[in-house]
């Protein structure tokens, strides 16, 4: 599977909705539910999926998906 | 096609939103899967929400509580449930046995921890409502009566500690004094909730953690960290003793359990003060769902054990004595052995055993008779059914013969067919997923949760004695000419005495799980029975019988107070293995003396329906109560005119009364 296609999975994971397809220009502000409580969820989720660890609070410093999508090849390939 | 081309099967219909085909996809996948892992029960418990099938999507969510501990699809089917909850808010049974508020607080993030708590609870059968504080305000909650935690209305208040209460800043305490500050502050925090509400109390004691600058010298160094949580540990359960009505969440030892490398993360703890990580909230919330649905009376009763292959390696019918594998000299025999270890471990400490075997009675006993290295003995059993009727049949005979709810047992069988029935046609067993190697078994045991218990009291120990004089009881009654000669001939004699410090945590037990011979089922706290104990002319009694074959312990009490010229009956209950002994003539006799010496002129009584209590619906009529109210949800009020009429006594009980004039 894609880093796109399992990062859209945690998505649908964390935000409970299926529906829910990620673009590299989406922000935080754009998913429905994305607050301080997600985030922390969300960072260990995509650590679990992808088997790595974020340096401090990287997450919150990724201006997008797009930028989120690079950062995680750049950790995992 | 493999299992897992059809799990992908099911999973792409799921993401085309065809539910239906999804879910016969699920079904057919996992036909041969005991325990499904929680990311497919995830899937499918969606799949069933999604049409409309909440009861099945709530079972699903059930089960993936059993089937891994990742914390993103826990989190996710927490999400699920919320949501399902949202829609349906009058849950029943059997998701529903119990419905309770819970109040999160402590020293740090919990907000991850209630949603998972929530859905834990609801795996073990209780329905809660969770509400969680910032961390760091349980001082405050507690020591205010206008906090929003009282507001809240809680019935139980979990409080989370934390390492690093001990570890304030600037600090030069010596060790002594840092102990004993920390156990003022918990025990202001306890005392205050105490009086403040009627909430129950759960208190996590602390986890230590992992860097230790003593080392290997820690534990022989007074003011090392290790010895200072570990002298803090031990206080709080001095001081949980002392107090009662506390509950300690033992997360030092769950933390060994998972151990600390998993259970803390720093990177978590410094990033929004996730003081468990994320992949140990999982466990966190099992047990402590675990500790609050024993709070709330459900905790299991009676374990259900298969003997071949199960207690022993082979088959008695074929194998023969010598030939079943028990005991010392190779690695079966010896797991067999250390499971019969840990199921005797459980007995002694108040869980009753039973046997369901499929074999002849005499070749199921042999063992237990002739076979030297068994551990397990015939009379570590309240029941021993061995015949060729069908388990879920001989399940439910243990269930009634012993006088206790098909949901008080857990089911131990090495047979996953046998498994698989009993969870079909008794599903309110419990069934443990014993794994093929025997080597497994003790763990499968020490890892289910259902027999956790808050309190441990003398007639806990006794208890397999009290049952298996039931089943012996039962046989004699068969045989007896007639019930008086019987009840005659068990010499019955009861103690009865006023609540005090001593029967305290029994009198709390019973309160919290009696249920048939119970006729308001007020679930009070230890608060609320101190409270009813200051009331003037209150009378608080119970009952201890004995009888020739056993010390039953205290099995009955009843609590009433003068309202105008009645004594007003408001709690009357009796443990289930002594009903039919006349033990509440006795009961209420003493009522009645101590009624008319107060000078009243009646004792009223309330029954009120409950799904279990239809036995002691007529119980006041029998004794000649008049019926003077009845209300629209069955309930009924009644009086007896202690002008007119006589006193009540036991025709087979000899009663000593010790109560103060």
């Amino acid at each position: 599977m894609s880093t796109e296609t399992r990062l859209n999975e945690v998505f649908q994971t964390v935000f409970l909705d299926d529906d829910l397809e990620l673009s590299d220009d989406m922000t935080a502000a754009d998913v429905d539910g994305w607050d301080s409580l997600a985030h922390i969820n969300l960072m260990f989720a995509i650590e679990q999926e992808f088997g790595f660890q974020f340096p401090g609070n990287e997450l919150a410093e990724l201006p997008n998906i797009g930028a989120l999508k690079a950062f995680i090849d750049s950790k995992t390939h | 096609m493999t299992a897992s081309d059809k799990l992908a099967e099911a999973a792409a219909l799921k993401r085309e939103k065809n539910y239906q085909g999804a879910i016969a996809a699920y079904d057919a996948a996992l036909a041969n899967v005991e325990i499904p892992d929680e990311k497919t029960c995830l899937a499918v418990a969606q799949c069933h929400a999604g049409t409309g099938h909440t009861d099945k999507a709530l079972d699903w969510l059930a089960q993936l509580t059993r089937g891994g501990d990742d914390f993103p699809a826990w989190q996710a089917a927490s999400g699920l449930l919320r949501k399902l909850l949202k829609d349906n808010p009058d849950l029943s049974a059997p998701h529903a046995k119990r419905t309770g508020r819970v109040w999160l607080t402590g020293s740090y993030t919990l907000a991850q921890l209630a949603p998972l708590l929530q859905l834990a609870a609801l795996a073990v059968n209780v329905n809660i409502e969770v509400a969680v504080a910032d961390y760091g305000q349980h001082r405050q909650d507690a020591l205010s009566p206008d906090s929003q935690m009282y507001a809240f209305e809680p019935d139980v208040i979990v409080i989370a500690l934390h390492h690093s209460d001990l570890e304030r800043s600037g600090s030069d305490l010596s060790v002594d004094e840092t102990v004993a500050e920390t156990m003022q502050d918990v025990s202001m925090i306890w005392q205050s909730i105490r009086q403040n509400c009627k909430a129950r109390i759960l208190c996590t004691n602390i986890a230590a953690p992992l860097d230790e600058a003593f080392g290997h010298l820690s534990s022989r160094v007074p003011e090392s960290r290790r010895t200072i949580i570990h002298s803090v540990n031990n206080a709080l359960a001095q001081k949980a003793n002392e107090l009662g009505g506390v509950t300690l969440v033992d997360v030092e030892a769950l933390s060994s359990q998972i151990g600390k490398r998993a259970w803390f993360d720093d990177r978590y703890w410094h990033l929004s003060k996730q003081g468990v990580s994320f992949t140990a909230l999982p466990l966190l919330a099992r047990h402590l769902a675990a500790l609050i649905a024993a709070e709330f009376g459900l905790t299991k009763k009676c374990l259900v054990l298969d003997l071949d292959n199960t207690c022993w390696g082979g088959v008695i019918g074929e194998d023969g004595l010598a030939g079943i594998k028990i005991g010392q000299g190779d690695a079966k025999s010896e797991a067999f052995l250390a499971f019969q270890m840990a199921a005797k471990r459980l007995q002694q400490r108040g869980v009753i055993l039973a046997v369901c075997s499929k074999n002849n009675d005499a070749d199921a006993r042999e063992p237990f008779e002739k076979h030297p290295d068994m551990v397990l003995k015939l009379d570590d059993f309240a029941m021993f059914v061995a015949n060729w009727t069908n388990k879920a049949e001989n399940i439910k005979h243990i269930a009634k013969t012993l006088n206790i709810g098909l949901d008080s047992l857990v089911f131990a069988d090495d047979n996953p067919v046998e498994r698989a029935t009993v969870r079909e046609l008794v599903p309110e067993v419990d069934v443990l997923p014993m794994p093929e190697d025997p080597a497994g078994y003790v763990r499968v045991l020490g890892d289910y949760l259902g027999f956790e218990t808050i309190s441990y009291t003398r007639e806990d120990a006794n208890k397999t004695e009290q049952y298996r004089a039931k089943s012996r009881i039962a046989e004699m009654q068969a045989t007896a000419t007639s019930l008086p000669d019987f009840y005659k001939s068990l010499h019955m004699k009861a103690e009865i005495e006023p609540f005090n410090d001593f029967n305290m945590p029994r009198i709390v037990q019973l309160i919290g799980k009696s249920n048939q011979f119970n006729l308001t089922t007020y679930r009070y706290s230890e608060a609320d029975i101190r409270g009813f104990m200051q009331q003037d002319g209150a009378v608080n009694l119970t009952l201890k019988l004995a009888d020739k074959f056993t010390d039953h312990g205290l099995v009955s009490m009843i609590m009433a107070h003068p309202v105008e010229d009645a004594m007003d009956i408001h709690l009357w209950l009796m443990s289930c293995r002594v009903i039919g002994r006349t033990v509440e003539d006795a009961l209420l006799g003493e009522l009645c003396l101590q009624a008319r010496a107060q000078g009243l002129k009646k004792l009223r009584g309330t029954y009120i329906p409950t799904a279990k209590n239809a036995l002691v619906e007529k119980k006041y009529a029998d004794f000649g109560f008049d019926n003077i109210v009845k209300l629209d949800d069955g309930t009924t009020i009644w009086e007896y005119n202690l002008e007119k009429e006589g006193d009540i006594s036991s025709p087979y009980i000899a009663v000593n009364t010790c109560v103060e004039a």
